[in-house]
This record gives structure tokens, sequence and C-alpha cells, in this order.
């Protein structure tokens, strides 16, 4: 069974968790076996009700009242995902290195689905290499409605020419013939046609009350409206979000903190007021309700331009939460005109998102079942953080396949004086013993600012191995950049951090491929941290022996690894 | 003064102690209460993932994770035959 695993974050409007769920059913419509589970920091749970998914909800880990407490939910966040072992994970419009650099995250092919963002949001994804992280980058709108964003020529380029990046147009639903009546029967648009308001789940972007001020100048229209002796409910829906204060009560009014059919409300309604987030504005165009949006400053949206466009494709009206006249006066001519027609040519994406989904999980599959000849790639490995004495039981069948097998242990944690470096072992068949010709350590990236490259130096040191797994402090490749080892004689070289998983080699066959993209040569770290006994250790090493005996892979030694380092760097 | 000890984590250590009034100092987490706490932690994953497996739990919320960590068990629900309140009940 393939686990898909969706990480998104929630904390202004309902578009995450929305699309989540939607791209979810839309999986499992295709492929009715696959789990689907959610990992949300969302500070309301309404929107998970009856939904057929696993969900678990952290809260926003930006917003912990110390680092204290964030590192245990990072931590818990990290053995979560272990556990649940993805096939492949779905982040949502905002890339969170939380996620992106979680251990069992870095090697499982990852998909960003991207609402619209504006072209200054998109560049910085791009200048911040983001988008490098994911396999596939799924946009929520079409490419022609793309393209019209004024985007950089950098970034056009990217979309155009990487073919990473799919368009599948706007993800949203259409309500139920039951969410319909049920919706009717409640809010009896019948008696007097309905006004909706709302900003999605009513969360503020910034610190300017955009909701308050919205169902402020709204009520003051219902008021007007009354005065004028108009036949109209003005129905608010705040959001569970909503922080500001409710609207008065008129007896032309209602207002609900929560809807949860409110796309059969939008539907219902013969005008419908919003911000114009992506998923709200599309729920509402899909039905025959006349559109009022109304634009703020926003995060990464440009709400203003967005405003422009849906004005021109789609006829909505634009409104200012300043002016109540003006929005009493577009209220008042949009109650006047018949309803809108049905626009057939809005189609929702979500079912383009989930073949993308399928299709890359059944990619990486492919990979497993038939694991490519790598001969052409020299593999350096380097075994360390088993569990205290469980590697040398496991480590004979490595050595039967591969010869000398490269490690440090768990019992041999620096010295007292440098604390931060492990000193490299090495495991030879009988008659190869001794072949170390230099003295090798890794630096371990816990607090390398304790060492100076003169301490490594009197101790012998010539070759420093290190890696860009970073738990606190400065990390090695930092600590590299201010001292400068080479003026003492030594060499330094990067190993990928690579996370052994207790669910097999999936991650081996999806990355060893991906490295080799831009290089020939693959020195890992293999950290075995995340196995939690010895038959999880056994089980991954007899897989990698298989695997490197099945693919042809020539294992370096440290040896070749040090003078093909040392030619590349200072010859 | 309030004073929360932060390695709550530590079993042995008693979790808060009550002194005069309402400030919180915090105590950083040591060495060794790191490596208990990974214990912990990686045990209550395993508790989630396993909830999650067996179809004991649709939905856990651990938003309110607080200094005892057990209590996010009790937040552990079976949406579907939840109260209607928009809120897991604890």
């Amino acid at each position: 069974m393939d686990r898909i695993l969706f990480l998104i974050k929630n904390g202004i409007g309902f578009g995450h968790v929305r699309r989540a769920i939607l791209v979810g059913e839309a999986i499992q419509r295709l492929e009715p076996s696959t789990d689907i589970t959610i990992i949300s920091q969302a500070k309301s749970l309404r929107l998970f009700r009856n939904v057929p998914f696993k969900v678990i909800n952290f809260p926003l880990l930006d917003r912990l009242p110390s680092n204290s407490t964030e590192k245990v939910y990072v931590e818990l966040l990290r053995d979560v995902v272990t556990r649940l072992a993805p096939s492949l994970v779905i982040e949502d419009t905002y890339p969170d290195r939380r996620y992106l650099s979680l251990p069992p995250l870095q090697t499982v092919p990852k998909i960003l689905l991207l609402r619209r963002v504006d072209s200054y949001g998109f560049e910085r994804f791009r200048r911040e290499n983001y988008f490098s992280c994911y396999d596939r980058i799924v946009i929520g709108q079409h490419k022609r409605d793309f393209l019209l964003e004024n985007h950089s020529r950098q970034s056009q380029t990217l979309v155009e020419l990487s073919k990473k990046f799919i368009f599948s147009g706007p993800i949203f639903r259409y309500p139920t013939i039951e969410e319909l009546h049920l919706t009717a029967k409640h809010y009896e648009p019948d008696l007097s046609p309905l006004i909706v308001v709302s900003a999605g789940a009513g969360g503020d972007h910034f610190n300017d009350a955009y909701c308050e001020r919205l169902f402020s100048s709204m009520s003051r229209v219902a008021s007007k409206s009354q005065q004028a002796g108009r036949s109209a409910r003005f129905v608010f829906v705040l959001g569970p979000y909503y922080g500001g204060v409710e609207p008065p009560k008129q007896s032309n009014t209602t207002v609900v903190r929560f809807e949860p059919h409110l796309t059969a409300l939008l539907h219902l309604a013969h005008v419908v007021v919003v911000r114009p987030g992506h998923n709200i504005v599309y729920e509402a165009l899909s039905g025959t309700a006349s559109v009022i949006v109304i634009p703020s400053i926003s995060y990464m949206e440009d709400q203003y331009s967005f405003s422009e466009y849906l004005s021109k494709e789609y006829g909505v009206a634009i409104g200012d939460n300043e002016d109540v006249d003006l929005l009493f006066h577009l209220t008042s001519n949009l109650l006047d005109l018949p309803r809108r027609a049905r626009n057939e040519a809005l189609i929702p994406g979500q079912d383009c998102v989930a073949r993308a989904v399928i299709e890359e999980v059944e990619q990486t599959k492919e990979l497993s079942r038939q694991p490519r000849r790598v001969t052409s790639a020299r593999v350096f490995l380097l075994l360390a953080n088993a569990l205290p004495n469980s590697l040398s039981q496991t480590l004979t069948r490595l050595r039967e396949t591969c010869g000398t097998v490269h490690f440090v242990s768990s019992e041999n944690s620096g010295d007292h004086f440098v604390p931060d470096l492990q000193v490299v072992e090495t495991s030879s068949p009988p008659g190869r013993e001794g072949e170390s010709e230099f003295p090798v350590v890794l630096l371990r990236s816990r607090s390398p600012h304790c060492v100076t490259p003169r301490a490594l130096r009197e101790r012998g040191v010539r070759v420093i191995l290190y890696t860009d797994g970073c738990e606190f402090s400065m990390n090695c490749e930092e600590w590299l950049q201010h001292h400068n080892v080479r003026d003492h004689g030594m060499l330094e070289c990067k190993l990928f951090h690579f996370y052994a998983l207790p669910n097999g080699l999936m991650q081996f066959y999806y990355l060893v491929p991906k490295l080799l993209l831009t290089s020939s040569i693959l020195p890992l770290y293999v950290d075995l941290s995340l196995l939690s006994n010895q038959s999880e250790l056994t089980g991954f090493v007899n897989a990698l022996a298989d695997w490197l005996l099945e693919a042809g892979v020539q294992l370096m030694t440290i040896q070749e690894l040090v003078h093909e380092t040392a030619l590349s760097k200072l010859a | 003064m309030r004073l929360h000890y932060q390695n709550w984590l530590s079993e042995a250590v008693e979790v808060e102690r009550m002194l005069d009034d309402a400030d919180i100092v915090e105590i950083l987490l040591t060495e060794i209460n790191v490596r208990s706490a990974n214990q912990r932690i990686a045990s209550i994953a395993c508790q989630i993932a396993t909830s999650l497996e067996n179809g004991d739990a649709q939905l856990i919320d651990v938003s309110g994770l607080s200094p005892d960590l057990e209590r996010i068990f009790v937040k552990a629900v079976r949406f579907a035959n939840s109260a209607d309140s928009g809120s897991p009940p604890l």
C-alpha cells in the first residue's frame, strides 16, 4: 500500500487544508488502496471533521513559546514521519525548512502543490532554491494565467524548460445536491435573496484587521439596505480564525462562526462578497452568484492584480472596505440583476494533481523493481550512529560483499580534549588489514566551534570528513569557512548525510540516480541512528549489500576518496 | 515566582515547583535530559503511528502538548464519534 503524506500549515484561510482534502479524495478515487495521511499545523480542526483520512495536528511551529518546545515538537515530527514511512510527500505552497530538513523526508519523492503566488513570491522561492528540493511542482493555475502574472524572465524560463512544473488549473469543489438541499433548508434563500460575506477561515494576513473591517463595512451596508427597504438577508460567515468584533445583530443579518457547507451557501447566494483568496473565489465563481471581491495587502498573493484579473476574466466587481457607499451601490445593483449563468469552463484541477502524484509514485516504485546499474558511479560509504555494540555483528555480510568497510562506532566518541571528533575505523577482509595510510576523523557538527585546526593537527589528523547534518550551533561547513584547514596541512571532504530508515532501501533507489546527475562520485555518510533495534539494523545492512551487488556499484576505499579529493581541491 | 522546569522530559525530575507568583523561569534542557527525551518522544511517536495504523484514532491533536506528555493521548479521538464542538474533547 502506498502512503501519501500531506504536510500543511494553516493560519489565515482554509486553502491549504481544502486542497489537501480535495487532492487526497481525488487520489483515492483513482487508486482506492492508497493511504492518505495529513500532518497539519492548524489552529482549528473543524475542516478535518468527517474527513476519511488520518490526521495528526501539530501547533504552528513558527509560534511556539520557546526553542526547547520547538525542538521537542520537531523531534516528535521526525519520529512520527519515520514510522509513517511515506511513499511520497506533498507540501502545500510554502516550503517549510522544518519539513524539508526532516531526515526521513530527505530521500522521499516530494511534490510542491503551489496555489497561485504573486511574481515576487515565486521569484523568492526560485532564488532561495526551494524548487530544487522537489521532484515536481504542481501549480493550481492554468499556464496562460500563470504567464499573465508578470513573472521574471528567469522564472518563466525555469517553468517552461525544466519539465518540473505542471499546471492543474484551480483546485475547488462543487457542492453536492444533498449539501445544497440541507443548506437551503437552513438559510431559506427563497424567502429573500442571500448576500454571503466571508473571508474564508477569517485570519488576517497582517495587523490590518482586514476581516473586522470587511464585516464592519458590510454590516453598515446591511443597515443601509434595510433602511432602503430592500429584501435581502446578509449572512456573515466569520470563520474559526476570526478574532475581531462580531457584527451587530440586525433583523436582516445572520452571523455564523463556521459553515461546514460553505461551498453550498456560496452557490445558493445571489451576491457573494469575499476576500479574493484563491480557494473561496473559485468556489464562488463555480456557482451562479454575482461576486464582489475586496482586495487588500496580503502575503505573496497580490490581491489587487488578482482582482483585476478576475474582473476581466469573470466579470467580478471590485469593492473597497473603506467605501461603504460603493459596497452598497455594488450590492444593490447586483441584487437587481438576474443570477449569472454557470461558467461551464471552470473544471476543478484536483484530478490532474492526483494523476501527477500517482505517476510520481509509480516512477519511484519502478526504480525499486529494477535498480539501475550504476557501474559508472563510485560510492564511498561511512557507516555511523548504530546502537551501541550492534554494528560489528552486522558488518560481516557487508565486508564479504564490498571488501573494506569504513565506520565510526558509537563507543569511540572523541577524546576528552576534542569531543567533537570521531575516528574513522576500517574493517577489512583477512590479509588486507592495516591499509589505512593517514589518520582520518569525522568532524561532528554538534559543536565544532570548540575545535581548532591546530588541535586537530596536533593529534596527527590529515583528513577531515564532515556532513551537513547539523543539530545545534554552527555547522561544519560554516566552521570550515572560518578555519582554513589546508593551511594546517589537512584536507576536508564533505559526505552526503543519508539517514537509513527501517523500511528498506527505497531511499537509495531514489537518491542515487538523483545524486549521480551532478557527480560520478558519491561519498555517503550512512546515519543509522533512526534504526531502533538489531533486527532493523541487520535488515538494512543486508539490503544494502544486496543492492550494491545488484547495481554493480564500485565502492571506494577511504584512500581512493582522499586521493580524488586531493586532486580535485588542491591540484 | 513560579519555577517551571523545562527538563520535565527527565522522569526523575519533579515537574514543577510552586514558589511565589506568576513568572516563569525556563531551565534549558541538559544533555542528559535530551537523551532521555529522545527515548520518550520516540515512544510517543510509535504510539501515534500505531494508533493510526490500528484505527484506534482518526485524528490526533498534539498541538496542546503540555509538560505532561501523556495528556496528548487523552486528546486522541475517533473523530466520527466526537461531540459536535469543533475541537476534540479532552
